[in-house]
């Protein structure tokens, strides 16, 4: 059994090195494979990363009354953080407001000059309402409706933000949809190009594995060789796709960043490497074994 | 008992191509029988019905009493170790050498690597190739493959050596130099079954001579001739 298995790994090992144009064709097809594959997996963390930035960013102001005690409008946050649907609730009194309007503005002296002249200040306290999830304004919204507390909002900007939180709800599904839609295609169509590229390889050996029949090989014995190719190519890919992807990811990671602040896909892929090689690999490694016995099979009827 | 033992073989592919019609006779073991017939007589079919590479449309071929056919597929590589087997073609395995393509023999049937440092380059020597053992195929003269393909079937110590059309593709001092080896092997003791449509090759063996036509066995004759019908 041992000394079979050794036969065998021997066997794959010298047709692996003396067809080293052919593994190297195999590597190379493999590798965009596993390469889209690998994308894919990177690209739907993408995806996660800037909806979750996205949704990040939508918040409902309450606009209170100037009139309004502080202490009531606390007591409000306090009774909004209990709503299960509510991340946080955040008070901004009318100083923080203006801090942050004048920070926001300082490159626009027409409106740091109007500011100047009105002499007072012309801005509400609110409450920044975050959801938990993008869903769920609505009903945070209507809860405000309904409570005892409405006579004292001047202003709810939720109105203003709902187009946008609808449309960016629809966006956020349809990316996720898409997403997952066109990754189950391209890697459908890369494991296809890659099971034709391995029958291609053992179609070029069907000589050979009929005569390993007729000198008496059982079937494993002439099979496990191309087996153990088709598990090296696939090791050879794995490595070959992790020196492309590693560059490729570290030159892309700031550009992505630039463009949507808070994404580190670097980071990300740093972090998750083990992971990511393991995956690659043990992908390789189904699609390169199952590959070879199923075209294989054709020839060991001899 | 009869080593092999054909039993009224019929091979049928279509209604316009019988390769065998009801064909039957027995080979002894130690004897040296020639199979000939012009090309489609019949022989390659014949071959490839004892080795289980096809099945015949009716009858049965028994090696050794147990009728071929009804081996399970687990256990036809266990025949075709004990049939040593060469062709036209040689059918060597391209990648590697003279040496590994007879070692690859002893392999398969899970033989020990001592077995086989010991007896590949015996083998090799008794064929006469004994410094060409690092050799690829491509390397190698057309009787130089063909040497090695019967080292490689010689090396499994077959109870028969088959070789179909083994002389097809040499020149005649290959051709004698291939038929006296396989003359010296059945010295030895291995039946050999010869396909040929070679007849100055069976006229000079004096050998028994099968004549088979238009998959129809016309002749049988001990020390026989290549007779046409």
């Amino acid at each position: 059994m041992f000394t079979a298995l050794s036969r065998i790994l021997k066997s794959g090992f010298q047709t692996f090195s003396r067809n080293a144009w052919l593994s190297a064709a195999t590597i190379g097809i493999m590798t965009m494979t596993l390469f889209m594959f690998s994308s894919l997996f990177l690209f739907s963390f993408l995806t996660k990363e800037i909806t979750g930035i996205i949704q990040d960013k939508i918040d409902v102001s309450l606009y209170f009354d100037p009139s309004v005690d502080e202490a009531e409008i606390l007591k409000v946050r306090d009774l909004l953080v209990q709503l299960p649907e509510v991340d946080r609730a955040d008070y901004i009194s009318r100083e923080e407001a203006l801090e942050k309007f004048r920070a926001r503005h300082k490159d626009n002296p027409v409106i740091i000059q109007a500011l100047e002249e009105l002499g007072s200040n012309p801005l509400q306290p609110a409450i920044a309402v975050k959801a938990k999830e993008s869903t769920q304004y609505a009903s945070i919204i209507s809860f405000i409706d309904q409570a005892p507390f409405k006579e004292k909002i001047a202003k709810i900007n939720f109105a203003e933000n709902q187009r946008v939180i609808e449309r960016l709800n629809r966006i956020v599904s349809a990316l996720t949809r898409a997403g997952i839609a066109l990754s189950i295609l391209l890697a459908g169509m890369a494991g296809l190009i890659s099971f034709n590229t391995i029958r291609m390889a053992i179609y070029s050996f069907r000589e050979e594995i009929s005569i390993m029949k007729l000198v008496g090989s059982s079937n494993w014995f002439a099979r496990g060789p191309f087996v153990v190719e088709g598990i090296l190519v696939s090791i050879f890919a794995s490595l070959a796709t992790l020196i492309i992807l590693w560059p490729t990811v570290a030159v892309l990671s700031p550009k992505i960043a630039a463009f949507v602040p808070g994404t580190n896909l670097y980071g990300f892929f740093l972090t998750n490497l083990p992971g990511i090689l393991a995956l690659q690999t043990g992908a390789g490694i189904f699609l390169g074994v199952a590959s070879s016995i199923i075209a294989i099979n054709k020839y060991l009827k001899v | 008992m009869a080593l092999i033992h054909f039993k009224n073989i019929s091979k049928v592919y279509n209604a316009h191509s019988v390769a065998l019609d009801n064909v039957s006779f027995e080979i002894e073991p130690k004897e040296f029988v020639s199979i000939v017939g012009k090309s489609g007589a019949g022989k390659s079919t014949l071959l490839k019905l004892l080795i289980a590479e096809e099945s015949p449309t009716s009858g049965k071929v028994f090696f050794d009493n147990q009728d071929v056919h009804k081996l399970k597929s687990s256990d036809v590589p266990f025949l075709r170790r004990r049939i040593g087997v060469i062709f036209q073609d040689y059918k060597l395995l391209p990648q590697k050498t003279a040496h590994e393509n007879v070692s690859y023999a002893m392999e398969v049937a899970g033989r020990t690597d001592t077995d086989i440092r010991r007896d590949v380059p015996q083998v090799l020597d008794l064929v006469g190739l004994g410094d060409r053992a690092g050799n690829f195929p491509h390397e190698l003269s057309g009787g130089e493959k063909q040497r090695v393909a019967i080292a490689r079937a010689l090396v499994q110590r077959p109870d028969v050596l088959v070789a179909d059309e083994p002389t097809g593709n040499l020149d005649p001092i290959n051709t004698w130099e291939i038929i006296r080896l396989l003359m010296k092997i059945n010295e030895f003791g291995t039946t050999v079954v010869l396909a040929t449509h070679n007849k100055e090759i069976v006229d000079s063996l004096g050998k028994r001579v099968v004549i088979l036509e238009g998959g129809k066995l016309i002749r049988d004759e001990e020390k026989g001739k290549y007779i046409m019908a």
